[in-house]
C-alpha cells in the first residue's frame, strides 16, 4: 500500500477523512448588510486585518457596508475612489434602500464585478477585493483594488547577463504577465489561467503563441495541471514535480527561468509557458537538455562570441563532471594510461598524504560543498571574506600538513567552478551528483567504471522525454539544423526555422508572414 | 503530448548499425588481416565491404518483402512452419553467441590491460549489467544513446585512426598484391574469407531490427553507407597496422590495436591514444552488444509467442554469463572460435540467401494485408 502511494501518487492517502472545505457551497445574499455581514464573519471568523465600513443614509441608518483585508488591499484608494462617492450618493437619499444602478455608476474601479453568492464573495475578499453589501441587493459588488507590499522589477540573481535586459520576474502574476506582454504583442498570445490549490486558490497561467505551438503539448499541459490536486502551491517548483514526464529522475525536464525575454523566446519558439502566482521562476515545457546551455545572452552578442561561449559551456560541464573520477581513476586503478611525467607530477604530491585518493578528493569535495552551502546562508556582509580567508586558508593548511594533495584541490576547485558554467540550477545540481556517481564508479573499476557509469547516465537521460520531445534532441533522433544550433549560435539571419525537435506548427521565423502558408497550399 | 514513436528514423539506423558493425569488428579484423593473408590483409576491408553488400540488400529486400515483421515472424511465410522454427532456433543461438563473443572480447582486453588482478567474472558481469540496462531501453533508447554519443566517437575514433600513421613505413604493405596459387588451393584464403566476415555479422541483428525503421526506402542506403563508414575506419587501421609491424609482425600481439594504442602519441600532447581509445572502444562495443542482446531478447519473444522482450532479458542474463564465463578459457577460445565464425557465415551469409532465394520463387503477397509493427 505505502509503495503504491509512492508510484502512483496522484491521489495523496490521508489519515483523516477529509472536513469538508469551509468555502464550497453556494449561499446566496440575504439582501439585509447586516445579516449577511454575520453570517460572513461566522464563515471566516474575525481576521484582525478585516476593516468594516458602514456607510448610512441622511437618517443615520447603515444601508451599505464595504469591508476588505487591510493586508490586501489599498485603504486610502478605497476610501478615494469607494467610499467617498459613495457617501456623496447616500446623504442624499432619504430612508429607501439604495439604487444599485445608481451606486455602479459611482463606483470608480479599474476592476468591479458582482456576484450572488456569498461563498463566492468570500474568495473575492481574500484575494484582495473589496465586498460592498448593499441594503435591499441581492448581490454584492466586489471592487479591486490591491494594496499588498510587492517586489519592485529587479535583475534575475540566477541569470544575470552583461548585455541584454535587466528584467526579471516578481513575485505577482499579473506584474509578470505584464513583462511577457511587452515582449510579444501578438493577439495569438494566450494566457490562460487555472487556479490550483485547494486551499492556496494559487492562479497559474499557461502562455503560448496559439498558430505557433503545437496543439498537443498545449493540450497535454493543460491536462497534466489541471490533474493536479493538493491543498497548496507555494512555488512553480510545486508545479514542475507534479507536471514532470518522469518523476524519479534527477534531470531537470522542465526549464525554470526568471527571464521575461527567455520565457518570449521560448514562446516564439513554439514552447509552452507557465507561470505561478507569487513565483518568480516561470516554466518553460518541452525542453532538451541543449536548452539548459543557453542563455539569453548568446542571441544578443555577436554570434562568433556566442558560439564560443556555448561551446566552452559544454566543455565546462564535461569537466565538471568527469574530471575528479579521471584523476582517481589515474591515480589509483589506471596510471598506465597517463603520460609518465604527469604521473610522476602527481605521485610527488601524495607522497604524505595518509589516505587513499578517493577519500581524499571525497574529503575536499565534501568540504568544499559544506563551504558552498554556509556561503549562502551567511549573511552578505561578512561572506566573502569568511569565505576567501576560510577556503583560502584551511585549503593552504590542508596542503602544507600533508593532510591533502596540492593537485587535488586544484582538481576540486576547477570541478567545482567549472560546474558553474551549466546555465541553469537544476541541471548543475543534477550533474553535481552525477559528478560524485562517476567518482566512485573511477574509484572502484578505473576507466572501465568512469566509462560504463557515464554511459549508464547517458542511457538513461536518452530515455527521458519532455511532454514527448526526446531530451537528447536533437542528437537523438538526430535533426541536422537543430545540432548545428545546438554548438553554434547561428547568426540571425541565417535563422530560418524554428528548432523543428519541438515540432512547432509553423516552422519559419524568417521572411513575410504567410509564406509557409502559401507553401502549404501549394 | 507529442506522439510516442517505437519506431527509429534512417539516422538513428545509421547510428546504430556503425555501432554495431565498428564495436564488434574492430577488435580482431587486423589480426586476421594479417594471418590469413599476409601483406595482402590491406585489401581486408575491402573485401568485408563486398561480403556485406549482399547481405544488407537481403536483409532491406525481405523487410520490404514482409513489411512490419522480423525474421522470425516472416520465416514461417517463406518456409513451413516447422523449418521456420528450427531456422528460427538457430539464429537465436547464433544472437546468443554473438552477444557472448562481443561481450568477452571487451571484456579480456579490460582485463589484460587495464585490470589485471580484477577477476575476469566481474568485468564482464560488470559489462553485462550495463548492457542489461541499457536493452531496458529498448531500440529506441539503444539507437538514440547511439546517436548521441556518435560525433564525440567518431571524432576520437579518426584521431586515433589518423595518429595510428606515425611509424608507417610503406615497405611494409609492398608488395600490395601477393596471392600465391598454393594458399588459394589449400583453402587458407577461403578460411580468411570466413574470419573477415566476422566483421559482417552484426548484420545478423539487422534482421530483428529493420522492422523498426520508419522510411523504409531510405533503408538500403542507410545500412551501406554506416557499414561502409565503419569498414573504412576499420581498413585504415588494419593498413597502418601492417605499414607498422608487417604482416607476420601484427601476429605476435593478441590485440594488436591496443598495442597500436599504447605506443601512437596524439601529437603535440605526446598522450597515448589509449586513454581515449579504451573507452570509446568500450562504448562503441557497448552498444553493438546491447543491440544483440536487444535482438535475442526481442527475437525469443517473438519466437515464443509469448511475454515481451524485458522479461527475456532476465531469462537471457544467466544464460549470456555463463556462456561467456565458460568461453574465457584460451584453449576453449581457439578451439571453438573457428566454428562460430563458420556458424555465423552460414547464419549471415548463406541462410539469408537461401530464404531470399525461396521468397523470390514465392508469390509476393500485397504490402497492406502484411503490415503490422512487431511488438
Amino acid at each position: 500500500m505505502i509503495f503504491e502511494r509512492f508510484f502512483n501518487n496522484y491521489r495523496k492517502m490521508t489519515r483523516f477523512p477529509k472536513v469538508k472545505n469551509t468555502v464550497v457551497d453556494h449561499q446566496p445574499i440575504n439582501g439585509d448588510c447586516e445579516v449577511d455581514l454575520r453570517t460572513l464573519l461566522g464563515l471566516v471568523g474575525n481576521p484582525a486585518d478585516l476593516v468594516i465600513h458602514r456607510m448610512e443614509n441622511n437618517q443615520n441608518k447603515a444601508v451599505a457596508v464595504l469591508l476588505y483585508l487591510s493586508s490586501l488591499a489599498s485603504g486610502i484608494d478605497l476610501a478615494t475612489h469607494i467610499v467617498e462617492p459613495l457617501n456623496y450618493l447616500l446623504s442624499d437619499s432619504t430612508g429607501k434602500n439604495p439604487d444599485p444602478g445608481q451606486v455602479r455608476r459611482v463606483l470608480v474601479a479599474a476592476q468591479i464585478s458582482a456576484t450572488t453568492d456569498l461563498h463566492q464573495a468570500i474568495e473575492y475578499l481574500i484575494r484582495g477585493n473589496a465586498l460592498l453589501f448593499l441594503n435591499g441587493s441581492s448581490q454584492v459588488w466586489t471592487v479591486a483594488f490591491p494594496g499588498f507590499p510587492r517586489r519592485q522589477i529587479e535583475e534575475p540573481p540566477t541569470e544575470r547577463v552583461v548585455r541584454g535586459s535587466r528584467e526579471g520576474f516578481t513575485d505577482v502574476l499579473g506584474d509578470n504577465l505584464g513583462l511577457v506582454r511587452r515582449w510579444i504583442r501578438d493577439p495569438n498570445l494566450r494566457v490562460e489561467l487555472q487556479i490550483i490549490g485547494e486551499r492556496t486558490k494559487t492562479d497559474v497561467a499557461v502562455l503560448y503563441l496559439n498558430d505557433v505551438a503545437n496543439p498537443d503539448v498545449v493540450r497535454e499541459v493543460k491536462k497534466r495541471l489541471g490533474k493536479i490536486r493538493i491543498d497548496g502551491i507555494l512555488d512553480s517548483g510545486y508545479i514542475l514535480e507534479m507536471i514532470t514526464d518522469q518523476r524519479w529522475t534527477l534531470f531537470p525536464l522542465v526549464q525554470e527561468t526568471e527571464r521575461p525575454d527567455k520565457v518570449a523566446a521560448g514562446i516564439l519558439e513554439g514552447r509552452v509557458a507557465i507561470l505561478v502566482d507569487k513565483s518568480p521562476f516561470a516554466l518553460l515545457v518541452p525542453v532538451t537538455s541543449t536548452e539548459f546551455y543557453q542563455t539569453s545572452e548568446d542571441f544578443y552578442l555577436n554570434y562568433w562570441v556566442g558560439t564560443f561561449i556555448r561551446v566552452l559551456r559544454g566543455i565546462g560541464t564535461f569537466i565538471s563532471v568527469t574530471l575528479p573520477g579521471l584523476y582517481v581513476s589515474i591515480i589509483a586503478v589506471n596510471p598506465i594510461l597517463a603520460p609518465s611525467s604527469l604521473i610522476q607530477i602527481l605521485a610527488s604530491g601524495r607522497t604524505q598524504v595518509p589516505v587513499p585518493v578517493i577519500f581524499e578528493v571525497l574529503l575536499v569535495f565534501i568540504i568544499f560543498e559544506i563551504f558552498r552551502e554556509a556561503v549562502i546562508r551567511i549573511p552578505s556582509s561578512v561572506n566573502m571574506i569568511l569565505g576567501i580567508a576560510g577556503g583560502v586558508l584551511i585549503g593552504l593548511l590542508a596542503t602544507q600538513s600533508g593532510l591533502v594533495a596540492g593537485p587535488t584541490i586544484i582538481i576540486v576547485i576547477i570541478s567545482s567552478l567549472s560546474s558553474f558554467t551549466t546555465a541553469n540550477t537544476s541541471k548543475e545540481q543534477a550533474w553535481r551528483l552525477v559528478r560524485y556517481f562517476l567518482l566512485l564508479a573511477g574509484a572502484g573499476f578505473g576507466v572501465l567504471g568512469l566509462t560504463l557509469a557515464g554511459v549508464m547516465v547517458l542511457t538513461h537521460m536518452a530515455s527521458l522525454k519532455s511532454f514527448g520531445v526526446s531530451y537528447l534532441g536533437p542528437w537523438a533522433p538526430p535533426l541536422a539544423l537543430d545540432m548545428i544550433d545546438a554548438y553554434f549560435r547561428i547568426p540571425w539571419w541565417l535563422s530560418y526555422r524554428r528548432p523543428s525537435v519541438y515540432r512547432p506548427q509553423q516552422e519559419d521565423r524568417l521572411g513575410d508572414s504567410g509564406e509557409e502558408d502559401a507553401r502549404n497550399a501549394e | 503530448m507529442l506522439n510516442e514513436k517505437t519506431a527509429i528514423g534512417p539516422g538513428l539506423l545509421f547510428m546504430l548499425n556503425f555501432s554495431a558493425v565498428y564495436g564488434y569488428g574492430f577488435f580482431l579484423s587486423m589480426y586476421f588481416a594479417a594471418k590469413y593473408f599476409g601483406v595482402n590483409g590491406i585489401w581486408g576491408g575491402i573485401l568485408i565491404f563486398i561480403l556485406m553488400i549482399p547481405v544488407l540488400y537481403i536483409v532491406t529486400d525481405l523487410g520490404h518483402r514482409f513489411p512490419g515483421k522480423s525474421i522470425i515472424r516472416y520465416l514461417p511465410e517463406i518456409t513451413n512452419a516447422f523449418p521456420a522454427k528450427i531456422i528460427g532456433f538457430v539464429y537465436l543461438v547464433f544472437l546468443v553467441l554473438l552477444t557472448c563473443w562481443s561481450l568477452n572480447i571487451i571484456s579480456r582486453i579490460f582485463n589484460l590491460y587495464l585490470l589485471p588482478r580484477t577477476p575476469f567474472q566481474v568485468i564482464l558481469g560488470l559489462i553485462l549489467l550495463i548492457e542489461f540496462y541499457i536493452t531496458s531501453k529498448g531500440i529506441e533508447g539503444i539507437s538514440r544513446v547511439t546517436a548521441f554519443i556518435f560525433i564525440f566517437c567518431l571524432i576520437f575514433v579518426l584521431l586515433f585512426t589518423v595518429s595510428s600513421y606515425q611509424n608507417f613505413q610503406l615497405d611494409n604493405v609492398l608488395p600490395i598484391f601477393d596471392f600465391t596459387l598454393k594458399d588459394l588451393k589449400n583453402g587458407k584464403y577461403f578460411e580468411g574469407i570466413i574470419h573477415l566476415f566476422n566483421v559482417g555479422l552484426p548484420s545478423a541483428m539487422l534482421f530483428m531490427v529493420y522492422p523498426y525503421l520508419s522510411e523504409r526506402r531510405k533503408g538500403l542506403k542507410t545500412l551501406l553507407v554506416s557499414s561502409g563508414l565503419a569498414v573504412l575506419l576499420i581498413e585504415m587501421v588494419i593498413i597502418s597496422n601492417i605499414g607498422i609491424w608487417g604482416s607476420k609482425g601484427v601476429l605476435q600481439f593478441d590485440w594488436p590495436f591496443m598495442e597500436l594504442g599504447k605506443q601512437t602519441n596524439i601529437p603535440v600532447i605526446l598522450q597515448t591514444v589509449g586513454l581515449f581509445v579504451l573507452p570509446i572502444m568500450l562504448i562503441q562495443n557497448l552498444f553493438a552488444g546491447s543491440s544483440f542482446y536487444f535482438a535475442t531478447a526481442q527475437g525469443c519473444s517473438e519466437f515464443f509467442g509469448k511475454y515481451n522482450y524485458r522479461i527475456y532479458r532476465w531469462f537471457l542474463l544467466p544464460i549470456i554469463f555463463f556462456t561467456s564465463v565458460w568461453t574465457t578459457n584460451a584453449v576453449v577460445i581457439r578451439s571453438l572460435f573457428n566454428y562460430f565464425v563458420a556458424f555465423g557465415f552460414g547464419v549471415v551469409f548463406i541462410l539469408p540467401l537461401f530464404l531470399w532465394l525461396i521468397a523470390l520463387m514465392r508469390p509476393e503477397k500485397t504490402a497492406g494485408s502484411e503490415r503490422g509493427q512487431s511488438k
